[in-house]
């Protein structure tokens, strides 16, 4: 495979050097780094399988989403319009795994010290840094459209299918630059230092204008199309990518011929192509200044504690059940409240939620009150279920470090208690993110829908935290902090995230059902949720792990 | 000055912003000329690698000028980068590469083609002994085989002038000798050596000029034998005089009796 990605890079040589790039530094770059990314780590603390593997998993899963959205697209008659929904549903779910998953590679600092004293400019780190998530994300973009590559391929030309490939790659890498150039027209405003800091935010904002935007199309074009199921000549294919892409496709198709697909053919073909020439030539040098503002976050005058520290720590005893356990607990405040990455990585689903509150709720802005007030009972239980999710969802981050060798200490600590380590941990995350998320949502739904509602609260809060201690089982229960942030790890992270929503989906819904029983009964369902996350609780302490490696 | 290889007017670089702000350098002046061997050194946290960083690109964002080989480090950094080396403090390197892959790798950064690399790398290699570990992935190396290797690395594109960050780290007595026979020849071939280590008997004996910096400005410039006086007839002892135990509140005996406190 990595073989075959620099097959590709070589055919792109003579365009590289057009954007400045040096072309064998480049390459060398993206295939030392692609070499690393496939050997298996052996000195990691609980490694994982084999990477292949790791992605094999993943293609299966992504096409099976892929199959999903295919059929759902293609149930529409018109190719255009089928295609349209098709390339909206995979931009919006690679800009999701990218900013949540990737930005961490795009500004990652670690090989600062072997890259930057080198002869390397600017541009080039900056192609190689988004070539290097374009593999990654081709791959999730290209496990995802094959069911859809399959449908084609039986209806039309071959040609058709290839020029659907290409479509997507384009599509990948539209949404890798136009991410990229907001974050860095950020940078432009704002010094390195301060941008770092800014960057979680910048995050819940490109959520909120994909996801919004995401929900605005379809009412763009419910007046346009429901009345002829077709995509017309309307202004705003100009400036919606995902109808370029399917234009494209439909006109390599060779059933219809019109200017105005002919445009936005090239729409498709000539953005991606001039944004990443005006990206690499003219906003590289912000990207340098982002990388060198370097490893100075660690450098931060001590003495300075804030009173969240104490107040966490004073609080832990009325969680945790052992010293081992409140150990846990202040090492995961401490952590999570300086590392980045992990910011950088839980934020996103903050913004994620926002976007999806509302599209569930659809509230009308005239008249707020009076319509959150009719909203079905239905969507009210998947509105607090899925903003619950987004707090706990905190939790399936916590295996990730940068520095996994520090996970020596657990082995040369005199502790046979790992587990009560993992379990003040994840108190520590569900107390710092998910309890606040979840009052925020709970307390003004209450007031406004009603105190009859509490009992499908306490159940859904119940069901969030059982379902976290679920997917922390399924992750081998790995102890907090002791993996690497791997490549191939991070479409796995986003599968998780998924399945873990869909979830929380039908723990709304069985919330629901249970409001048409007595409250004693959801009372009685909730006393025996409780028990399994105690019961679940102490399974996880009480896992013996095997320290090796 | 005007044959100067680095030239260091006012040099500033802090951390944070506001009340955080931390200070690192404040205000260093520095004359550098060619062929020497240069002494960097100071206690912890005095800015030493903070130093190095800026002179070798890695922290682009600092005030004051800076200028190496008569090009502005602000400006021209990507030309000066093609003349310098820079063995990093901590190892970074790409430890799941083999040493002949990582080599080839920074070889070919600097544009070096495939015949003069690979002669280079075996010399280099096999000057240190570790030829026949030049196909074994380095995540398997000790810290020292590692130093050997980044030593290797910051120095294959034959730069003007090589940035050392604690070289020594980590090496055994009979590889110290190699590195600091090493070090001489480079500097008599007209190369500047610019190092940092705490090692102060090293210094004392191959540094052609040395340069004590404390909480970010030069305290003490000049050859050992400038410097040392009838009280400090050390490197050692000058150094402790000079940046002293004085703030310690602590003393060893307190320490000690705390330790053993149930």
């Amino acid at each position: 495979m990595v073989k075959f990605a620099l097959f590709i890079v070589k055919l792109f040589k003579v365009p590289v050097k057009w954007l400045g790039v040096d072309y064998p530094q480049f390459e060398i770059l993206i295939r030392t780094k692609l070499t690393i990314d496939f050997r298996s780590t052996p000195t990691g603390f609980q490694t994982s399988g084999s990477k292949k593997r790791t992605l094999l998993y993943q293609l299966l899963t992504y096409s099976l989403f892929g199959l999903l959205f295919g059929i759902a697209a293609f149930s529409v008659g018109d190719l255009v319009l089928s295609l349209t929904i098709f390339f909206a549903v995979i931009m919006v779910s690679l800009t999701m795994t990218l900013i949540s998953e990737f930005t961490t590679v795009l500004f990652d600092q670690r090989d600062n010290n072997i890259l930057l004293p080198r002869p390397i400019s600017q541009r080039t780190l900056l192609l190689l840094r988004l070539v290097h998530i374009q593999f990654y994300m081709g791959f999730i973009a290209l496990a995802l459209s094959i069911p859809t590559a399959i449908i084609l391929a039986v209806k039309f030309k071959l040609i058709t299918v290839f020029i659907y490939f290409i479509a997507v790659g384009l599509s990948t890498w539209m949404t890798l630059i136009f991410t990229t150039f907001i974050y860095l027209m950020i940078s432009k405003i704002v010094n390195g230092e301060r941008f770092k800091d800014l960057i979680t935010y910048a995050q819940i904002v490109i959520a909120i204008i994909i996801f919004g935007s995401y929900q605005l199309i379809p009412r763009l074009m419910d007046a346009a199309v429901l009345k002829n199921i077709s995509i017309s000549d309307d202004w705003w294919t100009y400036i919606c990518p995902p109808v370029w892409f399917a234009a494209l496709v439909k006109l390599s198709s060779f059933t219809l011929f019109t200017t105005h697909l002919l445009l936005l053919s090239i729409l498709a073909v000539v953005v991606p192509v001039t944004g990443a020439a005006f990206l690499i030539r003219s906003m590289s040098r912000g990207f340098g200044n982002i990388l060198g503002e370097g490893s100075s976050e660690s450098i931060k005058p001590q003495g300075r504690r804030t009173p969240d520290f104490k107040l966490t720590t004073r609080i832990n005893k009325f969680f945790c059940i052992s010293e081992i356990e409140k150990a846990g607990w202040n090492f995961t405040m401490a952590t999570t409240r300086r590392d980045r990455k992990f910011k950088q990585s839980v934020y996103p689903l903050f913004g994620m939620m926002i976007v999806f509150a509302v599209v569930i709720l659809k509230p009308d802005l005239t008249n707020l009150g009076a319509s959150l007030q009719e909203k079905g009972e239905l969507s009210k239980y998947f509105f607090i279920a899925i903003c619950g999710f987004s707090g706990s969802s905190a939790v399936l981050q916590l295996p990730y470090t940068d520095t996994p060798d520090a996970a020596w200490i657990y082995k040369a600590l005199p502790l046979k208690e790992h587990g009560h380590l993992l379990t003040g941990s994840v108190k520590a995350l569900l107390f710092k993110f998910f309890v606040p998320i979840y009052l925020l949502i709970t307390i003004p739904s209450i007031l406004l829908w009603g105190s009859a509602f509490l009992p499908q609260i306490v159940l859904i809060g119940l069901g969030n935290i059982l379902l976290t201690l679920t997917a922390i089982v399924i992750q081998k229960m790995v102890l907090p902090f002791t993996r690497l942030r791997e490549m191939q790890q991070k479409g796995t992270n986003s599968i998780i995230a998924i399945l873990s929503m869909i979830l929380m989906f039908m723990v709304g819904g069985f919330a629901y059902l249970t409001s048409f029983l007595s409250g004693w009964i959801t009372f009685l369902i909730c006393g025996s949720a409780a028990g399994l996350i105690v019961l679940m609780f102490h399974f996880i302490r009480k896992k013996t792990y095997c320290i090796s490696g | 000055m005007e044959n100067s290889q680095i030239t260091i007017r006012g040099l500033k670089k802090s951390y944070g912003k506001g009340a955080g702000k931390n200070e690192v350098l404040k205000g260093i002046n520095l004359n550098i000329d060619p062929g020497q061997i240069i002494g960097y050194i100071g206690p912890n946290g005095a800015g030493k690698s903070t130093t190095v960083k800026i002179l070798c690109g890695i922290l682009p964002d600092f005030e004051g000028e800076v200028t190496i080989l008569g090009k502005d480090l602000k400006t021209e950094s990507l030309e000066i980068k093609k003349h310098i080396g820079y063995v990093p403090e901590t190892g970074a390197l790409y430890d799941l590469l083999t040493p002949n892959e990582y080599l080839s790798f920074i070889g070919t950064l600097y544009g070096l083609n495939k015949d003069k690399l690979e002669s280079r790398a075996g010399n280099l290699l096999s000057f240190f002994g570790m030829e026949k570990h030049s196909d074994q992935r380095m995540d398997t190396f000790s810290k020292g085989m590692k130093q050997k290797i980044l030593i290797i690395a910051g120095i294959i594109n034959n730069p003007d002038i090589i940035f050392l960050d604690e070289p020594l780290s980590g090496l055994d007595a009979n590889t110290v000798i190699l590195v600091k026979e090493l070090l001489i020849r480079l500097a008599k071939d007209g190369k500047t050596i610019f190092y940092c280590s705490h090692l102060m008997d090293v210094v004392e004996k191959i540094s052609d000029r040395i340069i004590l910096i404390n909480n970010g400005i030069v305290i003490a410039d000049g050859t050992f034998e400038e410097l040392k006086t009838e009280k400090a007839g050390t490197l050692e002892m000058l150094f402790a005089q000079l940046t002293g135990r004085q703030d310690n509140v602590i003393s060893t005996e307190d320490l000690f009796n705390g330790l053993h406190e149930n």
